[in-house]
């Protein structure tokens, strides 16, 4: 990295990542050594076999998981010098999930799943402001283009449906990265598409996108493709021949 | 107050996820709210009848019985210790109160048991040797026929009698007895008068009581030469204190009383007996409703088993939670507030199974005439409802934080 990249530009620099679990005497070395460089505004797909321990990065890097080894910066700070309460102020201010199963709390609405962060930025923000939290919920699935759904319950939904409310979800409280755990896993190549499309749109208005994936294809939607391998960072390299959701979802 | 609405929504919606569960667990605390609830409307039902039965003599009355005297002020023990006889207690004293400005008038009293035979048919009868101002100071007596005694009767052995209701009927049945003559342990006596129903206070039924002359009662059928007890009426309610220490300096100069220690008689206010007897029956039912209570235990470890489940089945849930911010405090106010919903629940099923219970008992008791009136006290339902929260609380405090434990990475799992 020797190239004219600005400390401002910096989103997440980690350098020899380690997490390694301890289970009933067992040292099981899930993530061995991963060192990157996230600038703001860039599309990140992890690439791995399992077991590689894509998604133990993942956790570590978006404090889901503290790790056992190694140095990370967030956004200019030593994110290991972050307590619980800070963590949580993170998760929820600073970061939108969404994950394989889309983990909806399925008896509730579209529209009260999508408000969950906002229940939970009480801590931060003292009282809620309801009339602000409508207007975000609003744009929020606007934005996935599920408006009409706001009052069904997440369970009656289809599958790319949920995973459109899930990224309603992580889109509410306008993070600054978004981490996508295989977005397009429970999904059908058209909903997957789908769903791409979406995250590219994010990505073009400037959100910074973290995507595991095993499927190269689906890899290929991001900018730059991190792989690993037996938990160890072994390439890092920019997407040539980059695939664009709107261009294929045409030719259907 | 939006974001306390929300969590306490969540935490209802959670329970009616799985209400075939959430009633089972809540079955304890059901059971326990109802064991307060009635404990608690029992006790101040008692409490209501005692002081309901006591208010016939008036607020304004004064008791004064004999006692041995006792270093152990406040306990009656003239009639604990049989043996002693206390023999110093008289009409005079009675007539002697009765000129005290505090003081508006004063009966004399002695109990005494005799057979009692009319035509063929007897009966052991509950005699109470009194005198004319009787029914001034008691008010319970009124007659159903006849006349009460006059002074003159009281005061010269006269052998008239006033029947209690039931001794009129086992005696008589349908006949009409005043003007009739009845045989008192060997003396033929005259029914004067026929009381009015009135019931019983402690077992005791004041319906076979009938009044003689306590002359008559004392000398010829106990044959002594002195009273058991006098009450005096004070000239108003608002001069009883005054009245209760009058009538003590006046009996402390006539019996050579030096204080209360040596005294050898006991003055009680109706609102001191009522005093007494409400502190003896909220003091059972004190004890009573603290038994209960611990029954709440065990119903809130019932909640505690059922969150704990809730908990491990909902770890995704948390994590996520967590994973969207949530911190350890969300948590636990969440699933604290799941266990308070599910005990108040409780306490609303408790308290509506009770009051059915209690208003079906009350309204029998009333129709079969045991009491006049039956209450359910809305501080029944507020202590058992708040003794059921605070369980809901005190038990969803440990599930609540193993909940807040989760880790957020559950939420990939």
């Amino acid at each position: 990295m020797v190239n004219s990249t600005h400390e401002k530009d910096i989103l997440i620099d980690c350098k020899n990542l380690q997490k390694t679990f301890y289970t009933g005497g067992v040292e099981t070395h899930a993530l061995r050594d991963a060192s990157c460089v996230i600038r703001r505004g860039e599309f990140v797909s992890i690439m791995g076999p399992s077991g590689s321990g894509k998604s133990t990065f993942m956790h570590l890097l978006s404090f889901l998981e503290e790790p056992t080894g190694g140095s990370y910066r967030f956004d200019g700070k030593d994110a290991l010098a972050f307590d619980r309460k800070i963590l949580a102020r993170l998760r929820n201010q600073e970061i939108g999930f969404i994950f394989q199963a889309f983990n909806l709390l399925s008896k509730l609405t579209v529209h009260d799943n999508v408000e969950l962060p906002l229940l939970y930025d009480f801590y931060t923000k003292g009282f809620s402001r309801s009339k602000e939290h409508k207007k975000r919920i609003a744009h929020a699935l606007e934005s996935v283009g599920l408006t009409h759904r706001a009052e069904y319950k997440a369970q009656y939904l289809s599958g790319g449906e949920k995973q459109r409310v899930a990224i309603a979800r992580a889109l509410v409280n306008n993070p600054k990265i978004i981490f996508a755990d295989e977005p397009t896993g429970n999904l059908d190549s058209k909903a997957g598409l789908q769903v791409m499309k979406i995250l590219q749109k994010l990505s073009a208005d400037g959100h910074t996108i973290i995507m595991v994936t095993h499927e190269h294809s689906t890899a290929r939607h991001a900018s730059r493709i991190l792989r690993l391998r037996d938990g160890v960072l072994e390439r890092d390299e920019k997407v040539e021949d980059r695939l664009f959701a709107t261009e294929m979802e045409e030719l259907k | 107050m939006f974001y306390y609405f929300k969590i306490f929504l969540i935490a209802a919606k959670s329970l009616m996820d799985d209400f075939g569960r959430t009633l089972l667990s809540i079955l304890g605390i059901v059971v326990s709210v109802m064991a307060i609830m009635i404990v608690i409307v029992l006790g101040d039902n008692v409490d209501l009848y005692i002081q309901s039965q006591l208010s016939a003599f008036g607020t304004d009355s004064i008791q004064i019985e004999v006692k041995v005297p006792s270093d152990d002020l406040g306990i009656n023990a003239g009639h604990a210790v049989g043996r002693t006889q206390i023999d110093t207690l008289t009409a005079q004293d009675a007539r002697a109160l009765e000129k005290l400005p505090t003081v508006k008038v004063s009966t004399v009293g002695s109990i005494g048991q005799a057979r009692m035979v009319y035509d063929g048919e007897s009966k052991q009868a509950l005699l109470l040797g009194s005198d004319h101002n009787a029914p001034f100071v008691d008010s319970g007596i009124t007659l159903a026929n006849g006349r009460f005694m006059r002074s003159a009767e009281a005061e010269s052995k006269s052998h008239v009698v006033i029947l209690g209701a039931n001794v009129k009927e086992d005696l008589f049945g349908l006949r009409s007895a005043v003007g009739e003559r009845v045989r008192i342990k060997g003396t033929t006596y005259r029914v004067i008068g026929v009381l009015e129903e009135r019931g019983s206070l402690f077992g005791f039924n004041y319906d076979d009581i009938s009044y003689i002359p306590y002359t008559a009662l004392t000398e010829e059928i106990l044959s002594v030469d002195h009273i058991q007890y006098i009450t005096v009426k004070a000239v108003t309610s608002g001069d009883v204190d005054r009245a209760v220490g009058d009538v003590t300096s006046v009996l402390r100069v006539r019996h050579d009383s030096t204080g209360p220690t040596k005294d050898d008689f006991q003055v009680t206010s109706t609102a001191q007996a009522q005093d007494l007897l409400g502190n003896i029956v909220g003091t059972v039912s004190l004890l009573l409703i603290a038994l209960a209570s611990v029954s709440i235990i065990v119903g809130g470890v019932g909640i505690m088993n059922m969150m704990l489940m809730s908990v491990e089945e909902r770890r995704g849930e948390i994590g996520l939670r967590k994973a969207l911010g949530a911190h350890r405090g969300d948590i636990q106010l969440q699933f604290i507030a799941e266990s308070v919903v599910i005990a108040l629940f409780a306490a609303v099923i408790g308290i509506a199974l009770s009051t059915l219970l209690l208003w079906f008992a009350g309204n029998q008791a009333v129709a079969q005439g045991f009491v006049d009136a039956f209450r359910i006290p809305l501080r029944a339902v507020i202590l058992s409802a708040g003794f059921s929260a605070a369980a809901g609380i005190i038990f969803g405090v440990y599930p609540a934080r193993q909940a807040a434990k989760t880790n957020p990475v559950e939420a990939m799992r």
